[in-house]
């Protein structure tokens, strides 16, 4: 088997979802968006959506870790 | 900092604090050549280290570049990097340049530590490159500790990428806690664990932090007892070792070497084996038949989430099956299997395994899209916007619960535990001149061994060579992504999709090393026999009959273990020096198919061996050191950059009859004559190590007495009139007693039949090891060592009995750096006894034997090379 072409073609439109960790992923937008998860963008090519991800994912810190960090920050300054 | 479920005790480098609190005098490390480090000095050394890297600017989420040979420092490193809060980032060690540079450059990682020299255009992409030794302590107005929130970096490991770059795996130390908290809870603790696993390998963690978290003692071993079973099953017994993890290719050679031997390791309780399909061969089955307390595990897990399942076979060892289960998902990872539309499957039925839980890594450190790609939405957590990552790997589970490993989903291969992308590979052959098209597979070759395999369309006009190619991969990949095989096609077969068909390029008939209907004796039936030598020696297939042994992995001890295996295979006595004048598998084959040579009636005492090809005109003589030949010289040869031939000048005659011992100045005659018969006119080159230099030395004055130039003269760590290691005149030394002794030894053993002596053993007092240049490898002929320990001692009876002459040209003195000082002084003071001309001493970092193999010889090469370049910038503006 090459490629998983089994579960997915090239046709297949997809989201690209976040959630609460600020954290990016793709979905297939013919499925429901998990819970927890809302859609950013999309539908569109996946090449399309992970080219976005590449774009809006700046950093890939956990929201959660990125507040712990300044405010540990703070408490030092 | 709050986080549900989690305290900073459950940070891996604490626990490990804790066990040397609680016991400092413990040893945690030993090295296989007696060094050993208490969990006291350990912990010194790393709390110096961590708070140097944080007055270097380390801290959470910066990453930490290391490059170390498996040694005490790769560990205190490790703890350092951790307890520093920063992100320990390993690189594997046969990372070319190339690759290095680009790993270096996506990390972003402001300190590199290594205990190598580093290449001028890696260096500049860090703003500090270090040795872990170099930490001085930290100031009182540092930064000061820190302790990492869970979700922070703990390291980063380096994958085979399908884009042609290697992807960095971020894992957190919530990940990293949960790992060892599992591996804790799920045996005894405190267990004696070798650490036998690369660096650039995540289950180096297992290994170290695992063992050390439970106050156990990590046992380090050399490279060479990573290479050679029969070497690993003597550390293993020799250091009373209890745990071992293991890659599946390396169980099954230690296995085989065990039931070679007839040794088996009583000491272990615990093997666990990861990377690759188990297969439970005949070898393997006898090997825990004959160790009824020993456990045997098989892990599964990729990178991305470390450990994922465990298997623990059962007592019923007669039904262990062929190829065991991977087991049941362990706590943190827990495991879905999913089939199209990701759903899952019922059991039975095969299906993707989706891994979600503790075990996740935070994803690939700077590569959102991929990482995008991998870890997706989880469907079915209880737990809102939870991820879960997509493997590739296929399973199903069976009726008992246990998951059944089935293969890829996609095209990534497993190639001696190591994953590989194809992708990446046929991206590099493609850059290769005269490749116009290529796909790489992996096959199983003749012997089960696994191995790379490219399929190469050539450009039209002249193909490249296989060994060109393969020089050329080596240069931009590690050497576990070279591939073992290259077949040349015409065109690839492709599929529906236009990609190429991996089916039928799995038909494309493979190049054989050797054709095994021929007769026994002819060279194609010898090459292939040669070829199965080597790759037992090797431990890889990864060559081609046309290549240099040496670099394809080969060192001087394999050289010798090679040979001890031939003279078996030729069933008669073969000279270590066959190997040096023949080091590729065809040469081997020609040279055992042409049979034992007619003795010559005068067959000189001296003889030359090409050590590295070069400008004939340009040759630099290396004299053999007391054991009368030259393998010791074989890294220093390679290393060295400067155009000249490298001569090994050898003492074919071996240990003379009792009473007709030649002088030294009888060597030095034969030497001499040998050369001019070589080369008539200076002016010369000549060096040599230890005795070597003596020889050197002796040589020098004959051609200076015959008119002859001597434009460089090396000592390499010699003295004419004292001994390097003690300082003292060579008649005073107490070796030649120790040779003597160890003789004796030797002869007793074989005169009760023991063919093939335990060196590791006879190697307990290392002294005289140093003095032959290192120790011969395990199951060395007892007449091999016999001869060479009968050389020594008579070499050394010899510089006992020699009065060095003055000498009044120029010496320059490669002074080992880790004797000590007040005998380096006495060296150098008794070295201007006889030498009139200047003495320009180089140091070089290491100790006597030292400074001839990895790391120091590439200092002592580049100080080589640089005496050599000024001569030759010196008789160029002469001719000019």
């Amino acid at each position: 088997m090459s490629e998983d072409v089994s579960r997915e073609s090239q046709d297949d439109l997809y989201l690209v979802v976040r959630n609460h960790e600020e954290q990016y992923s793709i979905w297939r937008s013919d499925r429901p968006v998990p819970s927890g998860w809302e859609t950013v963008e999309g539908p569109d090519a996946r090449e399309n959506c992970l080219g976005r991800i590449e774009e809006l994912w700046t950093d890939m810190r956990p929201a959660s870790l990125r507040a712990a960090m300044a405010a540990a920050e703070n408490k030092n300054s | 900092m709050p986080s549900p479920g989690w305290e900073p005790g459950a940070l891996v480098h604490r626990q490990v604090r804790e066990r040397a609190l609680a016991r400092p005098d413990a040893v945690a490390l030993t090295d296989g050549a007696g060094a050993q480090v208490t969990y006291r000095e350990l912990l010194r050394r790393w709390e110096r280290l961590a708070g140097a890297l944080r007055e270097w600017g380390v801290g959470p989420e910066v990453p930490v570049a290391v490059r170390l040979e498996r040694s005490p420092d790769l560990v205190v490193t490790m703890l350092a990097v951790l307890a520093a809060g920063g992100v320990y980032a390993p690189i594997d060690d046969t990372c070319p340049e190339e690759r290095f540079a680009a790993i270096v450059t996506d990390l972003g990682a402001p300190v590199l530590l290594t205990d190598r020299e580093t290449p001028r255009r890696v260096g500049d992409l860090v703003a500090r490159v270090a040795h872990p030794g170099d930490a001085a302590p930290a100031g009182a107005d540092g930064p000061g500790p820190v302790v990492p929130h869970p979700d922070n970096l703990a390291y980063v490991m380096s994958t085979s990428g399908s884009t042609g770059r290697p992807k960095g795996v971020a894992m957190t130390h919530r990940g990293l806690g949960r790992l060892i908290r599992w591996q804790a809870a799920d045996g005894p603790g405190g267990l004696t664990t070798v650490s036998f696993t690369s660096p650039g390998f995540d289950v180096t963690f297992q290994e170290i932090l695992g063992t050390l978290a439970t106050g156990g003692r990590l046992c380090l071993v050399s490279e060479e007892a990573r290479r050679d079973p029969e070497q690993l099953l003597a550390v293993l017994e020799k250091e009373g070792v209890e745990r071992v993890f293991l890659p599946f290719v390396a169980l099954g050679q230690l296995a085989q070497a065990a039931r070679r031997t007839g040794r088996f390791p009583r000491s272990l309780r615990h093997v666990v084996t990861a990377g690759e399909q188990l297969v439970i061969t005949d070898a393997v089955a006898e090997f825990f038949g004959a160790l009824p307390g020993c456990r045997l595990d098989n892990h599964y897990g990729p990178t991305e989430t470390h450990l994922v399942s465990s298997l623990t076979l059962g007592d019923d060892r007669g039904g262990w099956p062929r190829t065991p289960p991977i087991g049941r998902s362990v706590d943190g990872a827990d495991v879905l299997l999913l089939g199209p539309g990701l759903t899952p499957v019922p059991d039975g039925e095969p299906g993707e395994i989706h891994v979600r839980g503790a075990a996740l890594a935070r994803g690939y450190l700077g590569a959102p899209a991929p990482t995008a790609d991998r870890f997706l939405p989880d469907p079915f957590a209880d737990e809102p916007g939870a991820r879960m990552y997509r493997t590739g790997d296929l399973a199903r589970r069976d009726a008992d619960g246990l998951l059944h490993f089935l293969g890829r989903t996609d095209d990534q291969l497993k190639v001696r535990g190591y994953r590989v992308e194809p992708a990446e590979v046929e991206l590099a052959l493609s850059r290769c001149p005269g490749v116009r098209e290529a796909a790489v597979g992996a096959r199983t070759l003749a012997d089960g061994v696994r191995a790379l395999v490219a399929y190469v369309v050539p450009e039209q006009g002249a193909p490249p060579s296989v060994s060109v190619l393969s020089a050329a991969l080596r240069a931009s990949l590690p050497a576990y992504m070279v591939p073992a095989r290259f077949a040349f096609i015409d065109a690839l077969p492709l599929s529906s999709t236009g990609k190429a068909d991996r089916r039928r390029l799995a038909e494309v008939p493979l190049p054989e090393p050797g054709d095994r209907t021929r007769t026994a004796g002819d060279p194609e039936t010898l090459a292939a026999e040669v070829t199965a030598v080597w790759q037992r020696v090797l431990g890889h297939d990864e060559f081609e009959r046309d290549e240099d042994f040496f670099d394809v992995g080969g060192d001087s001890l394999l050289a010798a273990w090679v040979v001890t295996e031939l003279s078996r295979l030729a069933g008669r006595e073969i000279e270590l020096s066959v190997i040096l004048r023949n080091t590729t598998v065809d040469e081997l084959a020609a040279f055992l198919a042409a049979g034992p040579a007619a003795p010559a009636a005068h067959r000189p005492p001296s003889e030359l061996i090409t050590l590295r090809p070069g400008s004939a005109g340009n040759v630099l003589y290396l004299f053999h050191p007391l054991g009368g030949e030259l393998l010791t010289y074989r890294e220093l040869a390679r290393r060295m950059e400067s155009p000249v031939r490298v001569l090994g000048v050898r003492w074919a005659a071996g240990p003379a009859e009792a009473g007709r011992e030649p002088s030294l100045a009888d060597m030095a005659r034969a030497h001499h004559e040998q050369i001019r018969a070589v080369q008539p006119e200076g002016p010369y080159l000549l060096a040599g190590w230890s005795f070597g230099g003596v020889l050197a030395l002796e040589v020098a004055t004959l051609l200076r007495e015959s008119g002859q130039q001597v434009a460089f003269l090396g000592l390499i760590d010699a003295n004419p009139v004292r001994d390097p290691l003690s300082g003292l005149p060579p008649a005073e030394t107490p070796y030649r007693a120790l040779l003597g002794q160890v003789l004796d030894e030797v002869d007793r053993r074989a005169a009760d039949g023991e063919e093939s002596l335990d060196v590791a053993e006879l190697a307990a007092d290392r002294d005289w090891v140093g003095l032959m240049g290192g120790a011969p490898a395990v199951g060395v002929k007892a007449a091999y060592l016999r001869r060479s320990l009968a050389m020594a001692r008579q070499s050394m009876g010899a510089l006992a009995a020699h009065t060095a002459r003055p000498y009044p040209g120029d010496v320059d003195l490669f002074q080992a750096g880790a004797t000590g000082a007040a005998t380096r002084a006495l060296l150098r003071a008794g070295l201007a006894e006889v030498v009139g001309g200047a003495v320009r001493v180089h140091e070089v970092p290491g100790d006597h034997t030292g400074i001839l193999t990895s790391p120091h010889v590439t200092v002592l090469a580049g100080a080589v090379d640089g005496v050599l370049d000024d001569i030759g910038k010196g008789n160029d503006s002469d001719g000019s």
